[in-house]
């Protein structure tokens, strides 16, 4: 059998199950994000003893700081869960509902199973990275309706006012590291939510599951500094990691990125073990 | 159990599919010759679903073998090749037209022209031009459009499941004529149905599933046991 070319693959997988109005309601909630973030350090600013200025990235640090610990701001948690939450929502049906309800037509169209769930897991890592950037994006145009734009940090932010922000912090070193860490945070979240979308042939399980696991490592990480680096979705909280808050032990970038790499990993390879052999029985789930 | 000299299609030998404690399928032998239509009939929850999926690669076997053209499905070939497939409901992208779904499906081999795609959706009486949702389709509508999915890339081998669910008489009759055209141009059937007219008029030889067991049925049993 002729093997459908991978790059073909992505492209069908990308027009199949994309919708024109993701990246509006995503870029939508992002320039919320990033506004209120700018009212929030023009207030921070104006109310500061220092003679300090904020700019673009000073909301741009608060919008993807995500909830500090001992901090149980909903405000502040919401701002972190709620765009993670949009793209779990978007990406819940990528797998699971086409095998229920066009597998027997796809795969076989395909060739292989395998083939079919490589497919899935490139089309995943490339919506994510669409979403991450897109997000970073409109959350600096949407607060740059309050602040002005610079190519450097703020005093505000590199005065260590609010945050003990570290030396060697600039615009391209906190850019970076924040798409790093969102990106991949988001990429090993929603690679375990499609996994467990496809063992429990149940789409809205694996997203309750999933934002479920979300919010607890919120909730168990606001007064067990020393769990944080074990909880699952922290990596994307900066505000959690020894960078930012020395209080917390043993949470560096890098451990993060590894963090991710491993769960990535581990949901990728459960997924290809169950999927080579997977009997496809559609929508009934009627096994006669 | 081959039922004329012709090369067989599909060659089942020996299957059995056991999910948990129970057994679905249970030692089912079957030959399909090239060019005829067989069919399988039995009760509800007897196992013709099943067979159906293991014959097409989705399910695979606990026991026995099966191929297709040929190639052993699940060592040679995954999946058979040049097959078509209706398995019980069809499902299509419901925000987008039915020429829509069908192209869709089409860009994964890229063997077929729209203008192909359209010819096949005019072929089993629905318009290519209908730029309706299918969510707006009736049942009638959509089966329609699966049996159009299943003959897009011009498969030599259509298994086809409860094909007539949903038609109305009109179109049970349009599906029938649309059958016998297909296998005067050499193509194999191989179709499961509950309905007694469908196996009647359309198959060279019938089967009856009962309890996960296939059995051949005699022309002469056919009016007795169906």
């Amino acid at each position: 059998m002729n093997r459908v070319a991978f790059h073909r693959l992505l492209r069908w997988n990308l027009r199949s199950s994309l919708r024109w109005w993701w990246p509006v309601a995503a870029g939508a909630l992002s320039s919320f994000i990033g506004w209120r973030s700018a009212l929030q350090a023009a207030e921070y600013a104006s109310s500061a003893q220092a003679q300090v200025t904020a700019n673009v990235w000073d909301a741009f640090f608060i919008s993807f700081a995500g909830p500090g610990v001992w901090d149980s701001s909903l405000v502040r948690m919401l701002a972190w869960f709620v765009p993670q939450l949009l793209f779990f929502y978007f990406i819940g049906d990528l797998a699971n509902e086409e095998l229920l309800q066009r597998g027997y037509a796809v795969v076989p169209l395909i060739g292989s199973r395998l083939r079919w769930w490589w497919g899935k897991v490139a089309t995943l890592l490339l919506l994510t990275l669409g979403y991450t950037a897109l997000s970073l994006l409109t959350v600096l145009a949407g607060s740059m309706a309050r602040l002005p734009w610079s190519w450097q940090l703020s005093t505000l932010l590199s005065s260590g006012t609010l945050w003990p922000l570290p030396e060697g912090m600039d615009v391209g070193v906190l850019f970076g590291w924040t798409f790093s860490l969102s990106c991949s945070t988001l990429f090993a979240m929603a690679s375990l939510q499609i996994v467990l979308s496809i063992l429990w042939h149940r789409s809205f399980h694996s997203f309750a599951a999933i934002s479920a696991i979300a919010l607890s490592s919120w909730l168990l990480g606001i007064d067990k500094p020393r769990l944080v680096r074990w909880l699952p979705g922290s990596q994307s909280m900066l505000l959690r990691h020894t960078f930012f808050d020395p209080n917390v032990p043993g949470f560096s970038l890098e451990w993060s990125l590894f963090y991710d790499a491993v769960l990535v990993l581990l949901a990728i390879g459960l997924g290809t073990w169950y999927v080579r052999r997977m009997d496809i029985f559609g929508e009934s789930q009627d096994i006669r | 159990m081959q039922m004329n000299g012709a090369n067989p299609v599909i060659e089942v030998e020996g299957v059995c599919k056991r999910i948990g404690k129970q057994l679905i399928l249970d030692d089912v032998r079957l030959e399909v010759p090239e060019g005829q239509i067989y069919g399988i009939t039995g009760p509800n929850g007897a196992g013709k679903s099943m067979l159906l999926r293991v014959i097409c690669g989705l399910v695979l076997p606990t026991d026995g073998r099966v191929r297709v053209f040929g190639e052993e499905i699940g060592r040679e070939a995954e999946f058979p090749q040049e097959t078509g497939a209706l398995i019980e409901t069809p499902g299509f992208l419901r925000h987008y037209s039915g020429f829509r779904n069908l192209w869709l499906l089409a860009m994964i081999r890229a063997q077929i022209t729209k203008e192909e795609i359209a010819s096949t959706i005019r072929l089993v009486g629905l318009d290519p031009d209908d730029r309706r949702p299918v969510r707006t389709y009736s049942t009638g509508m959509r089966q329609r459009l699966g049996i159009a999915q299943a003959l897009m890339e011009k498969p030599r081998l259509l298994v086809l499941d409860e094909l007539t669910k949903g038609l109305d008489r009109e179109g049970v009759r349009d599906v029938h004529q649309l059958l016998k055209g297909l296998k005067s141009e050499g193509k194999t059937i191989l179709l499961a149905s509950h309905s007694r007219e469908e196996i009647q008029n359309l198959c060279d030889a019938v089967f009856l599933m009962e309890n996960g067991h296939l059995e051949f049925l005699q022309p002469q049993l056919y009016r007795s046991r169906l």
